[in-house]
């Protein structure tokens, strides 16, 4: 069990990650959003380009809907993925923009969480992960 | 003057060693993007840094990402942090 803190004070569940680089050994630490309510796992597309990444490397284009229309984005694999306390490999994030105004750099979204059995304490302001091997 | 601001020239050079932590970094360089390198962690395993130097300091991550891109080429973990508040997806403050 793997417990990660976070400022239970805060509006947002904010954690500490990292992501690696394709052609070299770089990698750039993050802060994230926990978010129980996304499918994917995003991180904007600034963060991917800094290590590396080109669309064109991508596995799809994608849009994403909302009121004022659809944005692109795109789905890409990236080698390591380390947050709360847990590294996966070949772990496939959604490169997307996020409203500049927030400055959020991503979102854990379920194809993360969904690997481990988690709970989230919000007034102590820890997050315990454990991963289950079944 | 700690960390280089480049908003107008080209990519940074470290000029101090100086290591901060994040609350001396959000006092010295309140809502700016800053690119930090050197991290000060007192468990390997947790991502949680205690402290870090900060390589330079931007008004947006735009403005930051080229020297976040060059000091992971040069094989630095680096990373730009944004030392005001982050707003919740749903809302957004339009008067403070």
């Amino acid at each position: 069990m793997k417990v990660t803190r976070f400022q239970p004070e805060d509006d947002l569940i904010i954690v500490d990650g990292r992501v690696w680089g394709s052609g070299h050994h770089a990698n750039r630490p993050l802060k994230l959003v926990v978010d129980t309510g996304a499918v994917e796992t995003i991180i904007v597309p600034e963060i991917l380009d800094e290590l590396g990444f080109n669309p064109r490397n991508g596995e799809a284009i994608t849009t994403m809907r909302s009121a004022v229309g659809c944005e692109l984005g795109y789905l890409i694999r990236v080698p390591q993925f380390e947050c709360l306390g847990y590294q996966v490999r070949d772990f496939r994030v959604h490169a997307h923009d996020l409203p500049e105004s927030w400055n959020i750099r991503g979102l854990i979204g379920l194809s993360f969480l969904r690997q481990f059995n988690y709970e989230v304490r919000s007034l102590e302001g820890r997050i315990c992960v454990e991963r289950v091997r079944v | 003057m700690l960390a280089n601001d480049t908003r107008n020239s080209p990519p940074a050079t470290k000029n101090a060693d100086e290591r901060l932590t994040w609350d001396q970094i959000c006092q010295r360089y309140p809502d700016e993007w800053v690119v930090l390198v050197e991290f000060e962690r007192p468990d390997p395993d947790d991502l949680a840094f205690d402290a870090a130097v900060v390589l330079s300091h931007h008004k947006t991550s735009k403005a930051a990402s080229p020297d976040v891109k060059a000091a992971l080429k040069h094989g630095q973990e680096a990373g730009s942090f944004f030392t005001g508040q982050l707003i919740p997806p749903l809302y957004e403050i339009v008067v403070p």
